[in-house]
């Protein structure tokens, strides 16, 4: 029985046990696996470059458009069109180089320092191209220079690796590659759509924190306590509240934890809490504008801010407590949504009752709202 | 009757400010306002240079107090997307009947087709 299913078999497929028929059986299996070993790996890499080729046109649109668009703006401050090309060609290539990290011993101080030269290099920068403008107008042009230096990086080191996959040929490096794209594809079109908000000066999805801050310290005189950073002392409900945010409405970030730190230094003991609000990355299944509480210092700065607020903070044993309110990576470069700025109105009604509940009447707080200010003015009128 | 040959130039400027703003055409920037005084709120455009908690020259239409900025934010203006399809804004009576038209062409053409005729 079961030769002679053997039989079918082999005659289903031409196969009649002569010697022509092995020879042809051979060749075949041999064709076959050259095909899957020499020829799948080529295939996959031709597939792999082909996706990535794509996304970095658009990369590359992103780039040139996000210059194009800055000489456009800067244009009108600077009518010295080749002067101002050359300016910003040299700007686009400016790079700061991270501090020695294998001698950690004050790793922070030192790239504190770094920051603070990096950012007063870009201010001359900006000097060098719109002189005449004030100095909301040059934070502003600050925030569209840094967006197109980023867009031009984010191109820049996508083709870098690009290249090396394809002279390597590496389908590994490709693979690699073509997953990152994903996310910095979505990651360029977040910038690039930031532009919008920049150049008019409006406030983006980050200005949440000022905003809560600048609503509070609404009618107060505020003052300057530290590189573009403002404070204000106001009442809540029979507490003393020292309400910290950058200095508007430039697009500025400030300093707040350097602010944070000498009103430490300066009030000790008598700080009964800390609470800090600023825009957190949500995850895809939630919804934006999610108002959530926690405690420890909430600021996306490469470091030195968060250091001085823990270093400080845990001196003398004040809690630190965050709210943050949620919002996706492209919402928070964006202009402002509707559904963020009203939830400013919710986290100002969290911060009185979460005052209310810690701090006893007479007793002292400290309120920062972190984030971009831009679009964000301090107290009314000013 | 003399026709001349005048050629028209045409020059094409690209304005890369333009092409972003035209990007964000259904976008609107909206400015919040409210009155010092009664705490009444106003939506209307946003204006250029202004910024939130800043005093604007409009007066408050229920106390005619001061206003202040209360926020600045984007409105995205959702167009009314018409369904692409052949039988969009139709009847349902009307669909059947042309369903049914289309199926008796179809009929009708098979059976005047030749290959059919020969059994017959």
């Amino acid at each position: 029985m079961i030769e002679i299913s053997y039989q079918i078999l082999y005659n289903q497929f031409g196969f009649d046990n002569t010697t022509s028929s092995w020879i042809n059986m051979i060749i075949g299996i041999i064709y076959l696996v050259t095909l899957f070993l020499f020829m799948f790996g080529p295939f996959q890499m031709w597939m792999y470059s082909a996706r990535v080729s794509k996304d970095l046109i658009r990369l590359e649109i992103y780039a040139k458009r996000s210059r194009d668009i800055f000489l456009s703006v800067a244009g009108k401050y600077n009518k010295n069109k080749e002067e101002l090309e050359r300016i910003v060609n040299d700007a686009l290539e400016f790079f700061y180089i991270e501090p020695v990290e294998r001698d950690p011993y004050g790793f922070i101080k030192r790239l504190d320092h770094l920051l603070n030269v990096s950012r007063n290099k870009l201010k001359l920068i900006i000097n060098k191209i719109a002189p005449d403008a004030d100095e909301e107008e040059k934070a502003n042009l600050e925030n569209t220079l840094t967006t197109t230096m980023a867009l031009n990086s984010i191109y820049k080191y996508a083709k870098h690796w690009y290249i090396v996959g394809k002279k390597a040929n590496s389908i590994v490096i490709m693979a690699q590659l073509e997953l990152l794209m994903a996310l910095l594809r979505d990651m360029a079109r977040a910038y690039y759509m930031s532009f919008f908000a920049t150049i008019k000066g409006i406030p983006i999805g980050d200005s949440v924190g000022a905003m809560v801050a600048a609503r509070l310290m609404m009618k107060s005189n505020p003052k300057i306590i530290t590189s573009e950073t403002v404070i204000s002392e106001v009442d809540i409900d029979g507490r003393k509240a020292v309400v910290v945010k950058a200095e508007g409405p430039g697009g500025r970030v400030g300093k707040p934890g350097e602010a944070i730190q000498k009103l430490i230094e300066e009030y000790q003991n008598k700080i009964s809490l800390i609470i800090m609000i600023d825009a957190a990355a949500k995850l895809e299944s939630e919804e934006t504008g999610t108002i959530a509480e926690g405690v420890g210092a909430a600021i996306g700065d490469p470091g030195p801010e968060k250091y001085k607020i823990e270093e400080s903070s845990t001196k003398y044993g004040i809690p630190v407590e965050s709210i943050v309110i949620k919002q996706g990576i492209d919402e928070a470069v964006s202009a402002m949504s509707k559904k963020l700025a009203e939830s400013v109105d919710k986290v100002v009604e969290r911060i009185k009752n979460i005052i209310r509940e810690r701090v006893p009447e007479g007793g002292l707080v400290i309120i920062a709202g972190i984030g971009n200010t831009i679009g964000v003015g301090n107290s009314l009128g000013g | 009757m003399n026709i001349s040959n005048a050629t028209t130039t045409k020059t094409i400027t690209y304005d890369p400010l333009a092409s972003l703003l035209n990007e964000f055409k259904d976008y609107k920037v909206m400015t919040l306002l409210e009155c010092t005084s009664c705490g009444y709120t106003l939506e209307r455009a946003y204006k250029e240079k202004e910024y939130v908690n800043k005093i604007v020259d409009d007066a408050c239409p229920k106390c005619n107090s001061k206003m202040y900025i209360k926020a600045i934010y984007v409105i995205k203006e959702e167009k009314k997307q018409q369904k692409k399809g052949l039988f969009t804004k139709m009847p349902s009576s009307a669909i059947k009947s042309e369903v049914y038209h289309f199926l008796s062409q179809i009929a009708t053409l098979i059976r005047n087709l030749k290959i059919f005729n020969q059994f017959q």
